[in-house]
C-alpha cells in the first residue's frame, strides 16, 4: 500500500540545518499494523507527516496505492487525504467549538456526503466508539479517554483505507489506552492499516511489525508474531 | 457546509464575546458614521428631484465684464421675460421671480412671513401640488395670492382659505389657492405666499426697472425637451446687447437647475466646482470611507491577533480535507455575519443620533429602513465591511500549514502578519493624527477670521424693515427711540455691512480707462449710518443731518480712492453721465464687507439718499437689559406702524451665520475625528488586550526575577508608542500638505503654527497610553503564580 524509496526532508532555518529524514527506505503493505518507535528528534512525526500527506518531501518516492505522491499540490494531496487517511493524535485536537455529533461528522461533509447519510454513519460509529450518549457534548465536557475515543470515531467515519495515529495513548492513563489499542487492533483486523508512532513498547507490542528509526533512518525492524 | 460554517462562526463570537464586541462595536459606529453622511449626501443628491421636468428648467445667469474681472448674477432684466416667450422658440414657460419678505396680516394676526413675487406660469412651472385651487388661474389677476398650507392654517386653521383675504403690506389680496407646503429638498423652501409678479413691478415702475441694463429678478425658463441648449444660449448671449447695445458688459446663458444645488458657483462667467455643495460630499463620503477602513484595519488586527487561538481548528479541518478556498470562504463567513450585526448595531446608533445630525446639518433627515435606496445601502455597507475586513484575516488564517497549526507553531511563520498588524495600526492612527490637525486648523481659522478687526463695530447693531410708513414718520420715530437712552444711534441704510449686494458699472472719473469698467458697491446711507457702525473717516466728513445738503456727495472707501489714483482724494468727482454727477466729501478706512475673508474689500459708494434705504440700524447700548430693550423698541415701532410685525434682526447673527458652512465641517470634522479616534482606540485596546495575555507567561517570569510594576508597564506599552510615533511622523507631513491647499481658498488665512502639530501629536500619544496602559497594569499586577502555574 505505502512504498517509500529514498525520502528525504530537511528543516533549515538561517543559522542551522536539520535533516529530520535521511533517504529513509520501507514499506507497508495492505491491512499491517506497523508501530514506529524512537527517541525524541529522530524523525518520527515528520515521516507521520508526510505518510499522512500533510507535508512533502524534498527529495525521494512515495507511492500510495501504487500513485506517486511525494510532490502533488496542497489540492490533490487533500482530495487524498480525505477519502483515505484518518488521523488519531496524542492531544486528541478535537474542535471545541463543535458538538461531538459535530466532530465526528466534519470529515463527511468535507467529502460532500449528504446530511441524511452523515447522521446514520456518524451514530453508527459514536455507537461502536460507545460515545453516543455524549454526541451533543462539546470536548471540554469530556475526560480525556473520552476524546480519544471520538477521535477515533472521526478518524474511521470516512471508512479511510490507512489511519496515521501519532501517540494516540500519550495523554491518557493505562485504562483508556487499553481501550484506545483495543479500537485500533479491532479496526486493523477488519483491514484497516495502520501506522503507529508510540514511544510505549507496552502499545508496539499490539502491532505486526516494529519500525525503530534514528537520526531519520530506520536501524531495525521487528515483526512481531 | 454552510451550516457547519454558520454555527462555527456564532459559536467563537460567543466564546471570544469581549472581542466580538470590539469588533461589531468599531463597525457598528464606523457603519453609522458612513450611514449619516449617505443620507445627507443622498439629501443632495436628490435636490430638486421632485420637480417633474427638472432636466428641462433653467435659471438665466448674467455674466457681467468690470475690466478684468467677470462675475456672474443671477439677475436680469424684467424685459427677459416677455422676449424670450416671443422671440425664443423651443421655451415652454418663463416665469420671474424676486424674493418678498413682509408681514402677512388677518385682523389681528401679524407675522413676517417669506414670499416671492412670480408670474401666473410658475406654480404649473415647479408642478407645486395645489391643495386648494388650480394653477392656472391663482395668479392672473393683481388681487389674487397664492398660500402655502401652513400658511393657510396659521391664519384660518382648518378652514377652506379660497376666497379669504390676507394683508400683505396693508395690501389686500384674495388667497386663490392652496399649495402643500414646499418640502425642505426644494429650491423654494421656506415660501409662504406667491404674489403676482405684477405687483412687484407696479411698487417700482418709476425706479429704471423697465430697462434692459438693470437687473431687478431671478428669470427661471422651462424649455421644450428637443430644444437645442447650446444654439439657444448662443442666441441668448447677444440678447441685451441687441436689445440694448449701450449695455455691452452683460451676457445671458442657461444654468440648469438640477446643478444648482451641487455645482452653482461661477468664477469667471463659469461653473466653479469649488464653490459648491459637491466639494463637501466628496470630502464627506471620503471622512465615510476613512472611517470604515479604520475599523475594518481594527477587524483585521484583532483577527489575525487572535490566529493562535484558532490555528488548531484550522490545522484539523486541513487535515480532515478542508481545502484553502472553504476555509477562506468559512472565514468571510463569519466576517459578515459579524458585519451584519454591526448593521443592526449601527442603525440603533443612527436612529438615536440622527435628531443630533439633522440640528447640526439644518436637514431633517430620517433613516426609512423600508427605503429601497436605504436597504439596499446598510445591505451593501454590511457586505463590503465583512468581505474587505475579513479578507486579510481570511486570506492569513486559511494559509496556515497543518503541521505548525497543529503543533501551535504557527508563529514561527507570523512574522510577516505581525509586521502588517503594526502597519495597519501606524496607518489607523496616521489617519486619525491628520484628522485631529486637520480639525484644529478648522477651527483656528474659523476663530482666527471671527476675531479679525472688521473695520467697523458689528456687536448689538439691530435693524429692522424700513416699511413706507416708518420712513414717513422717520424723524419723530428716531427721537422717540434715541428718548429711550438707550440706543446710542439710529440710522437709516440700503444694507448692513454684511449683505451690501446692490452694485452697479458705469461710473467714470478722471485719469480713468474707458476701456474698463469697474464694479462699485451702492449703500444707500444717512448722517448717522457710519456712526452707527463706527466706521472711520480717513478724510472728510461724513453727510450732513440735512438731506438736501449732500444729495450729490458720496463717501466712498478706501479701495475706490486707490483705485481712483489721483481723482480719488475730497473734492474729487465721479459721474455716470451728465445728469449723475457726485462729488467725493469723504473717505473711509476700508472695512470689511459681505465676505469676511476678503482682505482687499471691493469698491463701495455711500450715498446720501435715506429715502431709499430698506432698513432702520439701531445701535443698542449693552448696558441696559437686552430684551427690556427689545420690548421697549417694539412698542415704539408698532405705534408707528401699527400693520407691521416687529422683525427685528442682529448684524452680529447675520456674522455668525456666514461661517455657518466653515462650522459645520469644523463640527462634522470634529464628530468624526472623534470617533475615528475612538474606533483606533478601541482597537488598540483589544490588541493590548490579546498581547499581554500572550505574554501572560513572560510576564510571570519576569516578575518572580524581580520585575517592578512599573517595569512591565513600560514592557508592554512602549511598542504601542512607538507605532503611535511613527504614526504622527508620517501624519504631519500629510496634514500640512493637505491643510495648506485648503487654507489657500481663503484669502483672509491664518498660518500652521507648529503648535498645533505638537498638540496633535501629543494628544494622540496620550490617548494611546491610557488605552493601553489599562491592560497593562492589568497584567503587571497579575500573580504570577497563575500564570506560571498554569503552563
Amino acid at each position: 500500500m505505502i512504498k517509500i524509496a529514498n525520502l528525504e526532508k530537511i528543516y533549515r532555518t538561517e543559522e542551522v540545518e536539520t535533516v529530520a529524514l535521511n533517504k529513509l527506505t520501507f514499506s507497508v503493505k495492505e491491512g499491517e499494523f506497523v508501530a514506529v518507535m524512537g527517541p525524541s528528534g529522530c524523525g518520527k512525526s515528520t515521516l507521520l507527516n508526510i505518510l499522512g500527506l500533510l507535508d512533502d518531501p524534498d527529495s525521494g518516492s512515495f507511492l500510495f496505492n501504487g500513485i506517486e505522491v511525494a510532490h502533488f499540490n496542497e489540492r490533490k494531496r487533500a482530495d487524498l487525504r480525505k477519502r483515505n487517511i484518518g488521523f488519531v493524535f496524542q492531544s486528541f485536537n478535537l474542535i471545541d467549538e463543535l458538538t461531538v455529533f459535530e466532530n465526528v461528522e466534519l470529515p463527511l461533509i468535507y467529502l460532500g456526503v449528504k446530511a441524511d447519510e452523515r447522521k446514520k454513519r456518524v451514530e453508527e460509529v459514536l455507537d461502536k466508539v460507545q460515545i453516543m450518549h455524549r454526541k451533543n457534548h462539546y470536548p471540554q465536557q469530556l475526560s480525556g479517554g473520552q476524546q480519544q475515543r471520538v477521535a477515533v470515531a472521526r478518524a474511521v467515519v470516512n471508512n479511510p483505507k490507512l489511519i496515521l495515529a501519532d501517540e494516540p495513548t500519550g495523554n491518557l492513563d493505562s485504562s483508556n489506552g487499553n481501550e484506545v489499542m483495543q479500537m485500533l487492533t479491532e479496526l486493523n483486523e477488519q483491514g484497516t492499516t495502520i501506522i503507529m508512532v508510540t514511544h510505549s513498547e507496552h502499545d508496539a507490542r499490539y502491532s505486526h511489525r516494529i519500525i525503530r528509526m534514528l537520526d531519520g533512518q530506520t536501524v531495525t525492524e521487528n515483526i512481531l508474531v | 457546509m454552510f451550516k457547519n460554517y454558520l454555527k462555527t462562526a456564532w459559536r467563537n463570537l460567543i466564546k471570544g464575546r469581549s472581542f466580538s464586541f470590539i469588533n461589531i462595536a468599531g463597525l457598528g459606529v464606523g457603519i453609522a458614521c458612513a450611514s449619516l453622511i449617505f443620507l445627507w449626501v443622498e439629501y443632495n443628491l436628490n435636490f430638486n428631484s421632485s420637480i417633474p421636468g427638472l432636466n428641462n428648467i433653467y435659471q438665466i445667469e448674467n455674466n457681467q465684464t468690470y475690466g478684468k474681472d467677470m462675475f456672474t448674477f443671477a439677475a436680469t432684466s424684467v424685459l427677459v421675460k416677455d422676449a424670450l416667450m416671443q422671440e425664443f422658440p423651443g421655451v415652454d414657460n418663463v416665469s420671474r421671480y424676486d424674493d418678498a419678505s413682509t408681514t402677512v396680516s388677518v385682523g389681528n394676526k401679524r407675522l413676517a412671513q417669506s414670499g416671492a413675487y412670480v408670474d401666473s406660469s410658475f406654480l404649473k412651472m415647479f408642478g407645486l401640488p395645489l391643495v386648494e385651487g388650480n394653477d392656472k388661474d391663482a395668479l392672473n389677476d393683481l388681487s389674487k395670492i397664492a398660500v402655502s398650507k401652513k400658511l393657510a392654517k396659521s391664519y384660518f386653521g382648518n378652514a377652506s382659505a379660497i376666497g379669504k383675504t390676507l394683508l400683505v403690506d396693508n395690501h389686500p389680496y384674495k388667497v386663490s389657492a392652496v399649495y402643500k407646503d414646499i418640502p425642505q429638498n426644494v429650491q423654494f423652501y421656506g415660501q409662504d405666499f406667491l404674489l403676482p409678479f405684477q405687483v412687484f413691478y407696479n411698487q417700482n415702475k418709476g425706479q429704471g426697472i423697465n430697462s434692459w441694463g438693470n437687473n431687478w429678478t431671478n428669470t427661471w425658463v422651462k424649455l421644450n425637451p428637443n430644444t437645442n441648449v447650446t444654439a439657444f444660449n448662443d442666441r441668448l448671449r447677444k440678447l441685451i446687447h441687441q436689445k440694448s447695445p449701450d449695455v455691452a458688459n452683460q451676457s445671458l446663458w442657461l444654468y440648469p437647475l438640477k446643478r444648482m444645488n451641487l455645482y452653482g458657483g461661477f468664477t469667471n462667467g463659469k461653473e466653479d466646482a469649488s464653490k459648491g455643495t459637491i466639494q463637501y460630499i466628496k470630502m464627506f463620503s471620503m471622512v465615510a470611507l476613512i472611517i470604515l477602513i479604520i475599523a475594518c484595519i481594527n477587524f483585521m488586527n484583532i483577527s489575525t491577533a487572535r490566529s493562535q487561538q484558532r490555528a488548531k481548528e484550522i490545522g484539523m479541518r486541513k487535515v480532515l480535507g478542508s481545502t484553502r478556498q472553504s476555509l477562506i470562504a468559512a472565514f468571510l463567513a463569519e466576517s459578515l455575519i459579524v458585519a451584519y450585526i454591526a448593521v443592526l448595531f449601527a442603525v440603533l446608533i443612527v436612529a438615536i443620533a440622527l435628531p443630533a445630525f439633522s440640528n447640526l446639518t439644518g436637514i431633517h433627515l430620517t433613516l426609512d429602513l423600508l427605503h429601497p435606496s436605504h436597504l439596499l445601502f446598510l445591505i451593501v455597507i454590511g457586505a463590503l465591511c465583512g468581505l474587505v475586513a475579513g479578507s486579510y484575516p481570511a486570506l492569513y488564517l486559511s494559509s496556515f500549514r497543518p503541521v505548525l497549526a497543529l503543533k501551535n507553531q504557527i508563529t514561527k511563520n507570523a512574522g510577516n502578519a505581525g509586521f502588517i498588524r503594526k502597519g495597519l495600526v501606524v496607518l489607523q492612527f496616521a489617519i486619525s493624527v491628520t484628522i485631529i490637525i486637520a480639525v484644529a486648523v478648522v477651527y483656528h481659522q474659523i476663530q482666527f477670521t471671527k476675531n479679525r478687526d472688521l473695520g467697523f463695530n458689528k456687536n448689538n447693531a439691530m435693524y429692522v424693515p424700513a416699511t413706507p410708513a416708518l420712513t414717513k414718520s422717520y424723524t419723530s420715530l428716531k427721537q422717540n427711540i434715541l428718548n429711550t437712552n438707550k440706543i446710542s444711534s439710529v440710522s437709516l441704510g440700503g444694507f448692513s455691512p454684511m449683505a451690501m449686494y446692490n452694485n452697479g458699472g458705469g461710473w467714470k472719473w478722471d485719469g480713468k480707462s474707458d476701456e474698463e469698467d469697474v464694479l462699485i458697491t451702492n449703500v444707500a446711507s444717512d448722517a448717522d449710518y457710519l456712526k452707527t457702525f463706527d466706521i472711520k473717516l480717513q478724510s472728510g466728513r461724513s453727510f450732513s443731518q440735512d438731506p438736501n445738503v449732500d444729495s450729490l456727495n458720496v463717501v466712498i472707501n478706501e479701495s475706490l480712492a486707490k483705485l481712483m489714483g489721483k481723482a480719488g482724494h475730497v473734492g474729487g468727482q465721479i459721474w455716470r453721465d451728465a445728469t449723475q454727477k457726485v462729488t467725493i466729501i469723504g473717505i473711509t478706512k476700508n472695512f470689511v464687507y459681505n465676505n469676511m475673508n476678503e482682505i482687499h474689500p471691493a469698491p463701495l459708494m455711500f450715498f446720501n439718499s435715506p429715502s431709499n434705504a430698506n432698513y432702520i440700524f439701531m445701535k443698542l447700548n449693552p448696558a441696559n437689559d437686552m430684551q427690556a430693550t427689545i420690548s421697549q423698541l417694539q412698542s415704539i415701532f408698532q405705534k408707528a406702524d401699527a400693520s407691521q410685525s416687529f422683525d427685528y434682526h442682529f448684524v452680529d447673527k447675520d456674522f455668525e451665520q456666514k461661517f455657518r458652512n466653515q462650522q459645520f465641517i469644523g463640527s462634522l470634522a470634529t464628530i468624526f475625528g472623534c470617533l475615528a479616534i475612538f474606533i483606533s482606540c478601541l482597537g488598540l485596546f483589544g490588541l493590548a488586550s490579546f498581547l499581554a495575555e500572550q505574554r501572560k507567561k513572560e510576564i510571570g517570569v519576569r516578575k518572580v526575577l524581580g520585575a517592578s510594576v512599573h517595569g512591565i508597564t513600560a514592557l508592554l506599552s512602549k511598542d504601542f508608542l512607538k507605532l503611535v510615533f511613527i504614526s504622527c511622523l508620517i501624519a504631519f507631513p500629510a496634514a500640512w500638505w493637505i491643510m495648506h491647499n485648503w487654507l489657500q481658498s481663503y484669502e483672509y488665512r491664518t498660518n500652521l503654527s507648529w503648535w498645533i502639530f505638537a498638540v496633535a501629536g501629543a494628544g494622540a500619544l496620550l490617548i494611546t497610553l491610557l488605552t493601553v496602559t489599562f491592560q497593562a497594569i492589568k497584567a503587571a499586577v497579575a500573580n504570577p503564580v497563575k500564570s506560571l502555574r498554569s503552563e
